[in-house]
């Protein structure tokens, strides 16, 4: 799957939130999308997820060789917001389950023995698998972080996006999990993280996205100049 | 986590034992026999009348006020994630519960079609504002709780200045704001069956997809559902049950609210199987309480929504302890 | 002087035979006359009656199986030497009504006991009660309603019941009484005046009885007027309206009539009230026209007996003229 912006342009309103940004986010690589609080990052994947649209620019998202539309974004893009909240009394096992969830099965939907190989082995991939019977409101930073990514792999999409979700998390759960996102990624998955954490990001990433302002000031593998792209003046 | 054959027999024996004690016990001494040739035969017309006319409707009348209210508690606190959803805590009896004061007041007249149907608008109207709140992303758990029992609370101050200003009796008053099943004819419970099969309908049809709002709105869209949608029609179900609910036995607190968490802590997680036991698991909770509202002072009345409340208020506690 | 003696008394228990010689042959009379050429008055059942609700009744039988569920209905349905076989448990007057069954209270009988006396007939009171009608459905009663505002309304109501028991004599001579001993209580006040009946609540609000309500009923039988008339309703008590010590100074009644509902020893609101400010300085207060009168008879049951509320009121005033 290939995410491609050119010359995307968001406006909210009257401010401009993203300027003239020209990316492509591909399968196979881990992606870590940098910057300031406020620079667009958050917007930027909405516009992939399609919750909102671009004001100029082109967008395109592409399975293979053939585009995806709008309404059919959900079944490629696997998200877990900024900010989400914890859901209450489900255990881990259950919130990835819900990853194999489809509208269309509705009332009489079971897991198949396919899904319970699936929400497995999503278990076994994000080391959840000892914790997977806990209430998910009863682990801890990290391992809520992994279950999220349980699920998204659950839903066995072709791109999963995670969005700043690394707050108050210990050092070496961190590393774990980068080192995870970037195992993942190279089975074929787009994988991409919203994260403040250069150090790390500098470690793992495969690709290395710098918002500032709205302007993409940085697009490539990771270098040592990310502090100074970060720290520096804000981009004219 | 128990099975749910299980807890359904379970169920099914209290509503059983509750409905015998509906119609063995009560101010008039009707020995058993009497009681057998009331149900198989015709000839002791006193006891018939007794049985079938008064006994029997308040039996049948506290199963469906207690299913409607166990549903709908436990399609408010699905579909809102939120752990104090309750028909009366949100505001959805409150709307009934005026429609009720005015028609005690004498400013509205209708029979009891009319009742159950106004009852269910005004509700329905309470069940519009928590919903419109819901479904916004600023309004966490805690605020939409303080919307809801605002709401609630104003609807039944403006429900009791309606009965205070028309000096209805006490008696009436009470029988309102606390819930009573007394003197519950087959005419006041007819109408209520169309609303509750309608109100189960629709729970029946938004079942399947109230597993993932637990997620949240975005994490759910993202799963392909329409959560606003999901939670706008469960909402739009427990305002038609608690619209009935409360237009057969005006205002019986706590049953919403203390139903769902005592099923889920039974029968898990999963929104499909609490929907559906929480329909025995009320109807069993009001009957066994209203049992206990018409007998344990006889023949002076309780009214059933203190004895829901203080069985309810303990079990409440102690299931927050464990679960929450 | 001795014959005086013995004459005297002799002569009239002559007399006295004499006298109850004549009444028997009357007694006979008719016995001898029979049968009778016409019938006079039509079969008394079945009847079709007006109740206090405007309910059209049929009542098919003279009823022998008779409930009443209020105080009210129990004095009248006695008064009219009716008796019931089961009451509601305020019904305390006359004393026969003591030893009675109970099936409830007046604001919460109980269907069921009720339906298990097998009345063929149910007493209610039309204000109080009228909301009831539906409950008591199922017990296959016919259902009359009385009530008891006014004595125009009690004579209705004796009326009424004479009528459904096929006793019209007997009412009619209770109905009758009741006015005569009510206008005697009028009559017998050398000047009218005007008047203010209070009571208070749990809370110490004052209310004034208006001429709608019971107590005031009583002192329009009286020809009193009532400071408290064309006021709007305010408070829980229907006919009864808050009242202030401005409006008792505005309005200066002649006469203060205390209503105390607690019983002993709750003090009694006329020992109370010259001590509220306002009150203090009222005439009827400083003239000692300030008297207390029994919530038994003035609040509790609305009846018959306001024959005995109105001598009750008419002897208070009459003491301080």
């Amino acid at each position: 799957m290939i995410v491609q912006f050119e010359n995307a342009s968001f406006h909210h309103g009257t401010t401009p939130v993203l300027r003239a940004v020209s990316t492509s986010i591909e399968t196979g690589q881990f992606t870590c999308l940098l910057g300031p609080n406020g620079a667009g990052k958050t917007t930027l994947i909405r516009l992939i997820t399609g919750e909102i649209g671009l004001t100029e620019g082109h967008l395109s998202l592409l399975a293979g060789t053939d585009p995806i539309s709008l309404t059919d974004i959900h079944q490629h893009v696997a998200v877990v917001p900024q900010n989400v909240q914890d859901p209450p009394y489900i255990t881990v096992r259950e919130l990835i389950e819900l990853g194999r969830f489809s509208p269309r099965k509705g009332l009489g939907w079971r897991l198949s023995s396919e899904d319970h190989e699936i929400v497995d082995a999503a278990l076994e991939s994000c080391d959840m698998t000892q914790l997977a019977d806990r209430p998910f409101t009863k682990i801890s930073g990290g391992q809520k972080q992994r279950a999220w990514l349980g699920f998204c792999l659950a839903q066995q999409k072709d791109m999963v996006i995670l969005d700043e979700s690394l707050q108050g998390v210990d050092y070496f759960s961190k590393q774990f999990f980068f080192g995870l996102l970037k195992d993942i990624a190279a089975q074929d998955k787009a994988v991409v993280l919203i994260t403040h954490d250069l150090d790390l990001a500098a470690r793992f990433a495969d690709n290395v996205l710098v918002l500032k302002d709205g302007v993409l000031v940085y697009d490539g593998p990771p270098t040592d100049d990310l502090p100074s792209l970060l720290i520096g003046d804000r981009a004219a | 986590m128990t099975r749910p054959i299980w807890v359904l027999a379970t169920l099914g024996v209290f509503i059983v034992l509750g409905t015998a004690a509906g119609v063995a016990f009560g101010p008039t001494n009707i020995g058993f026999q009497r009681l057998m040739t009331a149900f198989f035969s015709t000839g002791d017309q006193t006891a018939e009348i007794v049985v079938w006319s008064l006994r029997l409707p308040r039996v049948v009348a506290a199963i469906i006020v207690g299913a409607c209210l166990g549903l709908a508690g436990a399609l408010l606190q699905i579909s809102t994630r939120n752990p104090l959803g309750d028909p009366q805590l949100f505001g959805l009896g409150g709307g009934a519960a005026i429609v009720q004061a005015l028609v005690l007041a004498g400013v509205v007249r209708t029979g009891p079609w009319g009742l159950v149907t106004l009852s269910v608008v005004g509700s329905l109207i309470g069940a519009g504002i928590i919903a419109s709140f819901a479904s916004r992303e600023d309004v966490g758990p805690a605020r939409l709780a303080l919307i809801g029992v605002s709401v609630g609370a104003l609807a039944l101050a403006v429900a009791t200045g309606f009965l205070t200003y028309a000096h209805v009796f006490t008696q009436q008053s009470l029988a309102l704001l606390g819930g009573s099943m007394a003197n519950r004819n087959w005419q006041d419970i007819f109408p209520a069956l169309p609303f509750l099969a309608l109100g189960v309908a629709i729970a029946v049809v938004v079942a399947g997809r109230l597993n993932v709002l637990v997620l949240g709105d975005r994490i759910a869209s993202s799963l392909g559902a329409n959560p606003s949608r999901t939670r706008l029609t469960a909402t739009a179900s427990a305002g038609i049950l608690a619209g009935t609910a409360v237009g057969i036995a005006g205002v019986v607190g706590f049953v919403g609210l203390l139903v769902p968490h005592v099923t889920r802590s039974i029968i898990g997680n999963d929104a499909r199987a609490l929907v559906a036991i929480s329909i025995p698991m009320g109807a069993a909770l009001v009957l066994v309480a209203d049992q206990a509202a018409r007998l344990v002072l006889m023949p002076s009345e309780v009214p059933v929504g203190l004895v829901t409340t203080a069985l309810g208020a303990p079990l409440m506690i102690y299931v927050a302890r464990r679960v929450l | 002087m001795f014959h005086r003696l013995i004459v005297v008394p002799s002569l009239l228990v002559a007399l006295l035979f004499v006298l109850a010689a004549c009444s028997s042959e009357d007694d006979e009379a008719p016995a001898a006359q029979q049968p009778a050429p016409t019938q006079i008055a039509p079969a008394p059942f079945p009847v079709t009656v007006t109740d206090m609700l405007g309910r059209q009744v049929e009542i098919s039988q003279k009823p022998e199986r008779i409930v009443s569920i209020s105080p009210t209905a129990t004095e009248m349905l006695y008064r009219v030497r009716g008796v019931a076989i089961a009451r509601d448990s305020s019904s305390k007057f006359p004393p026969e009504t003591e030893s009675l069954p109970t099936v409830g209270g007046a604001y919460t009988p109980s269907v069921e006991a009720i339906v298990g006396h097998q009345p063929d007939l149910i007493l209610i009171e039309a204000l109080t009660q009228g909301h009831m009608l539906p409950m008591l459905e199922p017990a296959g009663a016919q259902i009359i309603a009385v009530r008891a505002t006014s004595v125009d309304d009690v004579a209705q109501a004796l009326e009424l019941l004479g009528t459904i028991l096929n006793q019209p004599i007997e009412a009619e001579e209770a109905a009758q009484e009741i006015q005569a001993r009510v206008n005697n209580a009028a009559s017998a006040l050398s000047s009218t005046g005007s008047v203010l009946i209070l009571i208070s609540d749990a809370d110490r609000n004052l209310y004034a009885a208006k001429p709608e309500s019971y107590p005031g009923a009583v002192a329009t039988a009286l020809n009193m007027t009532n400071v408290a008339a064309g006021l709007a309703d305010s408070g829980p008590f229907p006919g009864f309206t808050l009242f202030s010590a401005e409006q008792a100074i505005a309005s200066n009644p002649d006469f203060i009539f205390a209503i105390s509902p607690a019983p002993e020893p709750a003090p009694r609101l006329s020992a109370v009230l010259p001590r509220v400010p306002g009150f203090t300085d009222l005439a009827a207060v400083k003239e000692g026209k300030l008297k207390e009168i029994d919530p038994g008879l003035f609040l509790q049951a609305p009846g018959p007996r306001i024959a005995d509320a109105a001598e009750q009121m008419s002897g208070l005033i009459q003491e301080t003229q």
